[in-house]
């Protein structure tokens, strides 16, 4: 248990340790709970970084290498951290935990909606920890895919360094040879870590994720909205059926959500306050997101669209260095994208997409091969998004908040909202065109799939939500 | 360590604020706010099994091993496999992606790793793993291979002829 205790701090820890390092002397809104949610997932997307570079180098030593890269990382921040500057502007400490006048009844008043809907969000997280606990011990596996592909992926990796190329063999067709490895990863470093396949490790990672989603929600409605929205919100995702279901089933779409969402609310948080370095902490993260599953890069090609679109206006608008957000967002994606091509292009081009053997016209022609199939998966969307017990609505909301963020008077150029609208709108449009050109049998691929695709826009599809829906305070 | 809200405030840090309480965006929120607590209030887990609380309380002791481990039903045939490399899997039927039979394919490849296990019979040596002899037989003939090692009935290695 220790051993794995020690796993997962110190993933954390240099999770922390990275992101404090990048945002040195930035002012980014309720730090302390961005740092909550985003430090486990960005730990785990350096450590996996760091495994699979070790592999790369030297594969008959990488388990040591990994270990000895890890630990030195985490020195070298550990220094860097200590030995920093003191903040010029220090970020103000958060409301709740400045003291209030006891005399001060109307201060009272206003801190005890934020107080409760903290009390209902950490309730509503205890509540959830046991019942993941109970049915991660029943199911501690996981489901089909954590099972055959992702920790298949880790077996290859922890069992036999010097065959670790296997994972990439064609002779595993069916095993999504040219999928990213950013979670396989994190579970072969901490097996390599622990030094056995650890059967608690895996459902650990998953939960880590899950949680993390929430905390960065609550972070980001907190910062932009208020502090009732935020913990109101976090609650509201934690109570999403499908989240939890697909966490405790241990599948990469959990994972791929948290980087989805983290990257495109700190765009916003870096659109709104044009500090360079949350473009770069964004960036990482979208890279992040193209590392754990190709969708992820769907979603980052669709994030560089979006921002360029912006640079361009800025352009047009004369804004001094216009372009500056999109190269600092590629700077900080750079190394994940670089670990992903290596993939995608040199170890496992194999795959039934874009990049891995079809060209651009055979899927050109299935693209536009007639309504029906047009209908079937849009008829297909709306079906997997109605049921209450599973969303609680939340597509209602989104539907909702675009209408009132459509009429609504007050608009702010530096408000920015519209991105995250868009971003929901993109990584849909997105999976509706993947439909078009899947090589499997379309039913049979949308019944096995949806629900699942829908995890990953969901985050981000609550946030502009519950920004959009909360009319009477705003923080911009 | 404490600093005060007003030592830092950026520029765009300014708050939009309602004018005048039960106005319409006023109750819009405490509608939407409303309904989301309801939702949030009437949610519900699914039901949870008895042995899970036993399983919690022996994984977290780290009592790992009362856990079967998926595919060790295939631990019969490793003393008769190389370490790495790549053998067949023959199985009742051929593969197809969409047959349930094929995640013994999955399950044997996820125990057996680094080993790499081809769907296809065209590797030197074959895991035959057929429900009975019967088809077992027949398969292992028309994939051209022969019958080097029987284990139990239907399941044995192969060898191509």
């Amino acid at each position: 248990m220790i051993r794995l205790f020690t796993a997962c701090f110190f993933s954390t820890l240099l999770g922390f340790l990275a992101l404090s390092a990048m945002l040195r002397q930035v002012p980014i809104r309720n730090r302390i709970l961005f740092f909550i949610g985003a430090s486990f997932p960005a730990g785990a997307g350096i450590c996996s970084l760091i495994l699979f570079a070790s592999y790369l180098i030297l594969p008959s030593a990488a388990k040591p290498i990994s270990l000895v890269l890890s630990l030195l990382s985490i020195t070298v921040l550990m220094g860097y951290w200590i030995y920093q500057p003191r903040p010029q502007h220090p970020d103000p400490l958060h409301t709740w935990i400045r003291p209030i006048p006891l005399k001060d009844k109307r201060a009272l008043l206003e801190r005890l909606p934020a107080c409760l809907s903290f009390l209902l969000f950490a309730t509503t997280l205890v509540t959830l920890l046991q019942f993941y606990s109970l049915s991660a011990s029943m199911d501690i596996f996981g489901g089909g895919d954590a099972r055959y592909f992702w920790t298949l992926k880790s077996k290859f990796f922890f069992r036999s360094p010097t065959e670790w190329l296997g994972m990439f063999s064609p002779k595993l067709f069916w095993a999504h040879t040219d999928y990213p490895l950013l979670f396989p990863g994190i579970l072969a470093w901490g097996w390599t870590w622990m030094g056995h396949e650890s059967l608690l490790w895996p459902p650990l990672v998953s939960l880590g994720f899950y949680i993390s989603c929430a905390w960065i929600l609550v972070w980001y409605l907190s910062a932009y909205v208020s502090w009732s929205t935020g913990w109101i919100g976090g609650t509201f995702f934690l109570v999403l059926a499908p989240y939890l279901r697909w966490s405790i089933y241990q599948y990469a779409d959990v994972p791929l959500t948290f980087f989805m969402t983290a990257c495109g609310l700190t765009l916003m948080a870096a659109l709104r306050s044009d500090q360079k370095k949350i473009f770069i902490v964004s960036g990482l993260l979208g890279g992040f997101a193209a590392w754990t599953k190709n969708e992820g890069f769907l979603f980052i090609a669709w994030v560089f669209l979006l921002l360029g679109g912006i640079c361009a206006s800025r352009y047009h608008k004369k804004h001094r260095e216009p372009f500056r957000p999109l190269l600092e967002f590629s700077l900080g994606a750079l190394l994940p994208l670089l670990a992903f091509g290596i993939v995608k292009f040199f170890l496992g081009s194999h795959g039934n997409y874009l990049g891995s053997g079809p060209t651009l016209e055979t899927h050109s022609g299935l693209l536009f091969s007639g309504w029906n199939k047009t209908f079937t998966i849009l008829k297909a969307f709306y079906a997997w998004m109605i049921p209450f017990e599973e969303w609680k609505g939340l597509w209602g909301f989104f539907i909702a908040a675009a209408v009132v963020f459509g009429i609504r008077k007050e608009k702010s150029p530096i408000d920015y909202a519209g991105v995250l609208f868009l971003i929901v709108v993109l990584i849909n449009l997105g999976y509706i065109l993947t439909f078009h050109i899947t090589p499997h049998n379309l039913v049979w691929h949308i019944n096995t799939s949806l629900n699942r695709l829908l995890l990953h826009s969901g985050g981000l599809a609550l946030a502009f939500s519950f920004e959009s829906l909360t009319l009477t305070r705003k923080k911009l | 360590m404490l600093y005060s809200n007003k030592s830092y405030m950026p520029k765009q840090e300014t708050l939009v604020a309602q004018k005048s309480k039960f106005s319409i965006p006023w109750i819009g929120t405490l509608a939407f706010y409303g309904l989301v607590l309801a939702i949030v209030a009437s949610a519900e887990l699914p039901s949870l099994q008895p042995e899970s609380f036993l399983l919690r309380k022996e994984l977290l002791s780290g009592n790992e091993g009362i856990f079967p481990v998926p595919g060790s039903a295939f631990s019969v045939f490793k003393p008769y496999l190389p370490e790495k490399g790549a053998v067949s899997f023959l199985m009742d039927s051929r593969y197809h992606p969409y047959a349930p039979i094929t995640e013994q394919l999955y399950t044997a490849q996820s125990y057996l790793a680094p080993l790499i296990l081809n769907a296809m019979p065209v590797e030197k040596n074959a895991i035959v793993y057929c429900s009975k002899g019967s088809i077992a037989g027949p398969r292992i003939q028309n994939a051209g291979y022969r019958l080097k090692i029987a284990l139990a009935d239907g399941k044995g290695i192969a060898e191509k002829k």
